[in-house]
């Protein structure tokens, strides 16, 4: 090779790892001193391009301007350095066994952290870096009697409306708290959800068999249970709080926002909610029970096939119809003058 | 020898030339390549790290041959460094001298 060769292909090579122009040609100038004093001590161009080496090598040592390439961090990597990552906008977790545990950054930083007694019960465990993406994922496999083993996957998150959460765990638990995000989307096949003083745009809780716990959160919320119950207290949104359970109890006691329920079987408590627009509560089979909601500006639809639905505090009937065949009640609140609407085709409806 | 470990000593040695005197790129590469097996292409990504690192600085020289050299000189945070990398080479060494020697 002779030196012009080898400036071109050094260049060709620093550009295809988007070096820039201005340090490209500081590079070469670097190369043709080189070369120059090379040639005034007797050497041929051909011996200075041997000894240099190989141009592709030698631009691959230079710091490139591109964007870090995707990322891997193995198995014994997430479990013992606890790695931290920035510039993430979305950060995804996938775990078939064991707890998720997502708190608050103190730093800029995300940092994971995988801890299990036994790294054997891992089978394999990645995280993927790609450009604003995290992607993680844990397979375990624990031997025997696994209620006596742990493995957690502790997440933690700084502030920030740009970070988006999305995971899934088949056999565990997700606790989220302490967050500000923009989307949150937490899926557990068999175990439990809890999220506590979460701020953000959206707030997706969806269980098969399970419960889910929400306290202090402001959001929209969606929540999903097959089999289980839902807790909420002290929920805010700026538009919609939408539970749906197939079997189950749903209990919830400050609210605000839109509410819509719809429960196919089991009992339906609300305490203290101030439903903005409307409220749409259908429970197929089981009870309704209604507590103190003087403060709601909107229209409540409460409907059961087969339950009570109670209400105390703060009703003021105003016109009812006798026949439940007809099965219509409309009801107004003491100091508003909005209206309830509520219906059973059997059982009761018992206004105190 | 392993490149990876080769790389990883190959600043210690640049500071430690640097630290006698101030030289240019040519004549590092060359000092460096005839006592380690490196191509000595491989200085100057180094060098341009370490510049960027604080390590060394670069300044214009006249030549009495040719064209102006660039010459590189050891800041004092590549002063400190160099002490630092020392100490933990020599610690490893005489941990290393100590698992291998057979007695």
């Amino acid at each position: 090779m002779k030196k012009q060769e080898f400036l071109d292909l050094t260049k060709y090579y620093l550009k295809s790892r988007d070096v820039s122009e201005e340090e490209i040609s500081e590079i070469l100038g670097d190369f043709e001193e080189h070369f120059q004093i090379g040639i005034e001590e007797g050497r041929s161009e051909k011996e200075i391009c041997d000894s240099l080496g190989n141009p592709k090598e030698i631009a691959k040592n230079y710091e490139s301007n591109r964007k870090p390439e995707v990322l891997y961090y193995n198995k014994s990597e997430i479990i013992k350095k606890n790695f931290e990552v920035e510039r993430i906008k979305t950060v995804t977790y996938e775990l078939n066994i064991g707890s998720v545990e997502i708190y608050p950054s103190k730093d800029e930083k995300i940092h994971v952290n995988l801890l299990v007694d036994n790294e054997d019960y891992i089978n394999e465990a990645t995280a993927k870096i790609d450009g604003d993406l995290l992607n993680i994922k844990v397979d375990v496999n624990f031997k025997g009697m696994i209620f006596y083993q742990k493995c957690v996957l502790r997440l933690l998150i700084p502030e920030s409306k740009d970070i988006s959460l999305i995971g899934k765990v088949t056999t565990g638990s997700t606790d989220i708290r302490d967050l500000t995000l923009h989307h949150i989307s937490s899926v557990v096949k068999a175990g439990d959800i809890k999220g506590i003083n979460i701020v953000a745009d959206t707030f997706l809780a969806d269980v098969k068999t399970g419960s889910i716990k929400m306290k202090n959160i402001k959001s929209n919320i969606r929540s999903t249970v097959k089999a289980g119950d839902i807790d909420g207290e002290n929920l805010s949104a700026e538009d919609v709080i939408d539970l749906k359970m197939h079997a189950g109890d749903i209990k919830l006691r400050s609210i605000y926002g839109n509410l819509s329920v719809d429960l196919k079987m089991g009992d339906f408590k609300l305490d203290d909610p101030y439903y903005k627009n409307n409220a749409d509560i259908t429970v197929k089979t089981g009870g309704i029970k209604y507590l103190s909601g003087e403060n709601s500006e909107g229209t409540l639809d409460a409907e059961t096939n087969l339950g009570t639905i109670k209400f105390n505090d703060s009703l003021d009937v105003i016109s009812r119809n006798r026949n439940f065949t007809k099965d219509s009640i409309h009801a107004n609140f003491k100091n508003g003058s909005n209206k309830i609407y509520f219906k059973t085709k059997i059982g009761d409806i018992v206004i105190k | 020898m392993d490149t990876q470990y080769k790389k990883g000593i190959l600043p210690m040695c640049v500071l430690s030339v640097l630290k006698k005197e101030d030289s240019y790129g040519y004549r590092l590469s060359s000092v460096i390549s005839k006592e380690i097996d490196v191509s000595e292409g491989t200085i100057y990504p180094l060098l341009k790290r370490m510049k960027k690192e604080d390590l060394v600085s670069t300044y214009l020289k006249e030549s009495d041959s040719g064209p102006p050299r660039k010459y590189y000189k050891i800041t004092e945070h590549g002063v400190k460094r160099y002490q630092e990398l020392i100490d933990e080479w020599k610690e490893f060494n005489s941990k290393v001298f100590n698992l291998i020697k057979e007695d």
